[in-house]
């Protein structure tokens, strides 16, 4: 009896001895310094090129805003209300601030940028959230948030101006590092971010009647309001609505598992990119598109990335 | 905290999201994340009557018709009049945001107005076994329209 226990006992320290490590391979292996890079590079372009298009609704921030300053967190439900307010500004310096935040974008896609920076950028693009919550693309919230993430990283490393034309050396990756740790865990929370985000979309899906009849797809594309194309003609095609309805769902709803093994992974992100390439095109919503796109870059293998830019090999990464 | 805030209304959320909920509430992971979902929406946009009247209700000047967004069919796509369309969507889910928001707005931007005549046009996009069905109606003919959430409000009050 008492071996049979000391064995059991052995056996369970054995299997969270081995847990223990492979939680601390999975975060603490890698520096994804190169990856980081790229997404930053990509995530930034594309909020700058958000950003320059909405100082043409600038108004909607400042003092003729449709949501007065002293109302602006009133219009989120109760569960939904961010007890800090991030606009710190006053109404009528809103378009300087946007300014200051173009700035800090640029200099966040050029490289120029650090953790403290860029979580100044974000508490800025969150506080223009706050002030006119309806005046929201999708890609601002994903996009936001996902900076919010890279913040915490050293995603600064790699694909950045300073190293194209200097041609610094990545640094290693030391897992002894506070700024490493915090940086490696960031990247995985992104993907985590990720994977969650698909899940729930499918979800929620799920919920409406026409995505659960296959036709949801039919209401999106000939709704004039979604796409600037006249897709009519595709109603000689019914079943490109029913399969790419259910595809949707499908390819939303098993993101987090087929992007884990090996096998399925490169397939799976494939199907993302040819996914959204459609929506950017059809539905005019390429920005949200790229960022989505772009985050396929944490999940690929840095031997993989390397094979993809071995022409930019050594100078941007 | 970002698996529950997914579904931050459900028991879960309500149970758990309470230790946490102020802070994903500013990071913004409070979210439910619904692209086109549960169902897509259908074509809509406000139509407004701004009535300008002396005391006693008689018109001082001829009443304004106007839709928000102006281009009511979405024919233009640049980014920065699409977000008005987001702005009407997000307007129009909720009534009581029209009268607290949009109807204030526009009496600001017309200070002699003096009630504003609202209503939501929704045009509903067949559902496909109609427009296959009738594959020869134009498809301008197979939309139902319908005008809801009309009401009147006074300019004074806001």
């Amino acid at each position: 009896m008492f071996t049979v226990v000391k064995h059991l006992k052995l056996s369970l320290l054995n299997f969270i001895q081995s847990f223990k490590r492979k939680i601390n391979d999975f975060l603490f292996s890698e520096g994804h310094f190169e990856k980081l890079g790229l997404f930053r590079f990509v995530l930034c372009s594309v909020l700058l090129y958000i950003a320059c298009y909405r100082q043409l609704n600038v108004d909607q921030f400042g003092p003729d805003s449709i949501v007065p300053n002293g109302q602006a967190l009133n219009l989120y439900y109760d569960y939904y209300r961010p007890f800090l307010q991030l606009f710190f500004w006053p109404d009528d310096m809103a378009w300087l601030v946007h300014g200051i935040y173009i700035f800090l974008l640029i200099i966040a896609t050029l490289g120029f940028s650090n953790r403290i920076l860029m979580l100044l950028t974000w508490i800025i693009a969150q506080g223009f959230i706050q002030r006119n919550f309806s005046l929201l693309f999708g890609a601002d919230v994903i996009g936001n948030l996902f900076l919010f993430y890279l913040s915490f990283t050293r995603c600064h490393e790699s694909f950045t101006l300073k190293k194209y034309l200097f041609r610094n050396k990545t640094p290693e990756f030391n897992s002894n590092l506070f700024s490493d740790q915090l940086s490696t865990v960031f990247f995985r929370l992104l993907q985590f971010q990720l994977v969650t985000i698909y899940t729930y979309t499918g979800f929620e899906k799920l919920k409406g009647n026409s995505w659960w009849d296959g036709t949801a797809l039919w209401t999106v594309l000939v709704n004039p309001q979604f796409t600037s194309f006249d897709l009519l003609f595709l109603r000689d095609f019914p079943l490109f609505f029913a399969i790419g309805t259910f595809v949707t769902i499908i390819f939303e709803i098993y993101f987090p598992v087929m992007v884990i093994f090996e096998k399925t992974k490169y397939f799976w992100l494939f199907l993302g990119i040819v996914f959204h390439l459609m929506i950017g095109l059809l539905l005019g919503l390429m920005p949200f598109s790229i960022v989505m796109i772009a985050t396929y870059v944490l999940f690929v293998d840095k031997k993989f990335l390397n094979k993809l830019f071995a022409s930019l090999n050594h100078r941007f990464f | 905290m970002m698996v529950v805030m997914g579904n931050g209304s459900s028991f879960l959320g309500r149970y758990l999201g309470k230790y946490y909920f102020h802070i994903a509430n500013v990071v913004g992971v409070n979210t439910t994340w619904n692209f086109f979902s549960p169902d897509p929406a259908h074509i809509m946009y406000f139509r407004y009557v701004i009535h300008f009247e002396d005391e006693y209700g008689n018109p001082l000047q001829e009443a304004k018709e106007l839709y928000y967004p102006e281009q009511k069919d979405g024919s233009n796509f640049a980014m920065n009049v699409r977000r008005q369309n987001y702005m009407m969507r997000f307007m129009a889910i909720d009534p009581q945001r029209v009268g607290n928001y949009f109807i204030p707005w526009i009496c600001k931007q017309y200070p002699k107005a003096t009630r504003v005549q609202f209503g939501l046009i929704v045009h509903h996009i067949p559902n496909l076994d109609k427009a296959l069905t009738l594959k020869d109606t134009p498809f301008s003919d197979l939309l139902t329209n319908e005008e809801i959430n009309q009401n009147v409000y006074s300019c004074k009050a806001s």
